[in-house]
């Protein structure tokens, strides 16, 4: 199995309680995201499943070794990228990969046929004879990307990777992991950018203050939210704290969407009829003009999920795993 | 359990690290001529000052081994300095997820360490040589004293890294080395003889090895038959026992970095 399975971890940092019973597992293959506010837990995940740390207690196993009894074989089938773009100034991209397919052990008549690969997959080819020391921070991002493919590693570990990289980069990034994932590597990934893990996660386990509060694939996640987001665009302005009002009655805290005469709330199933609330507002004074109903993205289910957690924390202790 | 096959690994991943790192002193050698400043500003300070006030013909004959040391010294704890901002900026944690073995990072550090301090002996030596300095020693008698120089500045390497990766802060080690470099090198017979110290700094001058390495590399190249053994037994003996302490605390710090 190349997958990862981590069971009731936890970790304190002095005062700090960093990670509080965290399991989960992902199946070979898979893409898992773990989302998280900053300091939810993501990183102390991520080191300790690449044996950087260890927990105070709980058992992780990648790719079906032990993280702790059995580190040297984990750090033979994973690759990593820190959230910190870390490269050797004075070499130039091509050097770096080069000696990293060193250190990785990629057999010397593969490292250059693989490098040169790589480089091209992730647009890097005209700059890869410069020194790093001259790259743009999105070039260097790219490069600490490329590095960690090196060699197939069966296990990705990738924190943070879009930090720096403009749309066409991290297009070409999630193509890239794409396809790693249809090749069979197993890949963990943190991000703030929840397109991101729409876009690419089979799975997304959900942080907050080193607790599993939510799991599930995107669409699940979006399920959790048990409504619909409501967007109305009123007729005129200058009658946003109005309708605020009005809507207020029915416990709905409506937020000022893309324009100031756009309002946009969450309703509940089990929530008043939108009917009934249109209706309201009309006898209200207020006139809206159009109204969409959609679907809630994964941003809004996180923050839906993330406020949640604030208010009833709800510790995980049992492997969630993540179905083909 | 340790296999031929792993040492070998081992010994090529060092090899790889130390390329590496040979690479950027070429690609960056304003790092080495840093180095090089100190030694060099207190040669022709002891001198053209001191040496003039002592009015001793032979002065340069007795500072040179202290200035090599010094020129070791201040290389080698620099080192610390390199890995406490490697260990701050993610670069060791990048290399601890690779793998390769726990200690093969130091090992390749301590290593690109000797071949530089063997480029600075060689540049110190041909300044001496330039300011009067007469190297009359045998050929394997100067070669055993540039092989103690190279040995102390392993110890100082050690050394250093240990500070770095236990203090875990550049401020902390650069401070660490810089007050190392200055008591070792001037508390000892490098520069001054030790009778004419005060009473009580007698005895730790006496002690520091670096007074030893000094006495043996004086002997070694500045007298034609003169035999240096004790104090290079007593160089080599005490260095040794350093290393056994320096060696296993930085290897198991670095293991546990940041646990």
């Amino acid at each position: 199995m190349g997958g990862i399975e981590c069971q009731a971890l936890r970790k304190v940092y002095g005062a700090v309680q960093a990670l509080d019973g965290v399991s989960f597992a992902v199946d070979t293959g898979k893409v898992l995201a773990l989302l998280g506010s900053n300091g939810s837990g993501k990183t102390t995940t991520v080191r300790i499943l690449t044996t950087l740390s260890t927990a105070d207690s709980g058992s992780a196993r990648v790719a079906g070794k032990d993280v702790v009894r059995e580190a040297a074989d984990v750090r033979e089938a994973i690759g990593l990228t820190a959230q910190e773009t870390v490269i050797d100034r004075f070499l130039t991209g091509e050097e770096h990969l080069g000696l990293i397919a060193q250190l990785r052990h990629v057999p010397r008549h593969r490292r250059g046929q693989e490098v040169a690969t790589l480089l091209a997959e992730l647009d890097m080819g005209e700059a890869s004879r410069a020194r790093v020391g001259g790259y743009s921070g999105g070039m260097r991002r790219r490069l600490d990307i490329a590095a960690s493919f090196i060699g197939q590693p069966a296990v990705l570990f990738l924190d943070e990777p879009s930090n720096s990289l403009d749309p066409h980069s991290r297009s070409r990034l999630w193509r890239a992991i794409r396809d790693r994932a249809d090749d069979g590597a197993t890949v963990l990934l943190t991000t703030q950018y929840m397109e991101e893990a729409d876009a690419l996660a089979d799975h997304v386990v959900v942080l907050a203050t080193g607790r599993v509060i939510a799991t599930g694939t995107p669409s699940e996640l979006k399920d959790e939210i048990r409504g619909r987001v409501v967007e109305l665009t009123l007729a005129n302005r200058g009658q946003e704290e109005k309708a605020a009002a009005i809507l207020q009655a029915d416990d709905i805290r409506p937020s000022t969407g893309e324009s100031v005469e756009v309002l946009n709330f969450v309703l509940l199933r089990s929530g008043p009829p939108l009917l009934a609330i249109l209706q309201r507002l009309q006898a209200g004074g207020v006139n809206v003009s159009d109204v969409i109903v959609r679907r809630p993205t994964l941003d809004e289910a996180f923050l839906h999920l993330t406020k949640k957690a604030e208010v009833i924390p709800e510790p995980e202790t049992e492997p969630l795993r993540a179905t083909p | 359990m340790t296999t031929p096959a792993h040492v070998a690994q081992s010994l090529a991943d060092t090899s790889t690290l130390v390329r590496r790192t040979l690479l950027r002193y070429q690609r960056q050698p304003d790092a080495l001529v840093i180095l090089l400043i100190q030694p060099l500003i207190v040669l022709l300070l002891f001198r053209y000052i001191l040496g003039g006030e002592t009015r001793q013909p032979d002065y340069v004959e007795y500072l040179m081994p202290g200035i090599f040391a010094l020129a070791v010294i201040t290389g080698s704890v620099t080192i610390g300095v390199g890995l406490a901002e490697d260990v701050s900026s993610g670069l060791v944690d990048r290399l601890r997820s690779l793998p390769i073995g726990r200690s093969t990072f130091l090992a390749a550090r301590a290593v690109t360490d000797v071949a530089k301090n063997a480029f600075i002996i060689t540049l110190v030596g041909a300044l001496g040589v330039a300011v009067g300095f007469n190297i009359v020693g045998s050929a394997p008698n100067v070669i055993l004293a540039v092989v103690l120089l190279l040995a102390l500045g392993w110890m100082f390497a050690w050394l250093s890294m240990a500070i770095a990766l236990w203090t875990g802060s550049v401020e902390a080690t650069q401070g660490c080395a810089f007050l190392i470099a200055l008591v070792f090198s001037f508390a000892s017979s490098g520069f001054a003889i030790i009778a004419t110290m005060p009473s009580w700094l007698r005895p730790i001058a006496r002690a520091n090895p670096v007074t030893h390495v000094d006495d043996a590399v004086r002997t070694l190249t500045t007298t034609v038959h003169g035999s240096a053994g004790h104090d290079t037994l007593t160089s080599l003996t005490s260095i040794a026992a350093v290393l056994a302490i320096m060696i296993p605390l930085a290897i198991t710090r670095y293991a546990r970095l940041a646990r």
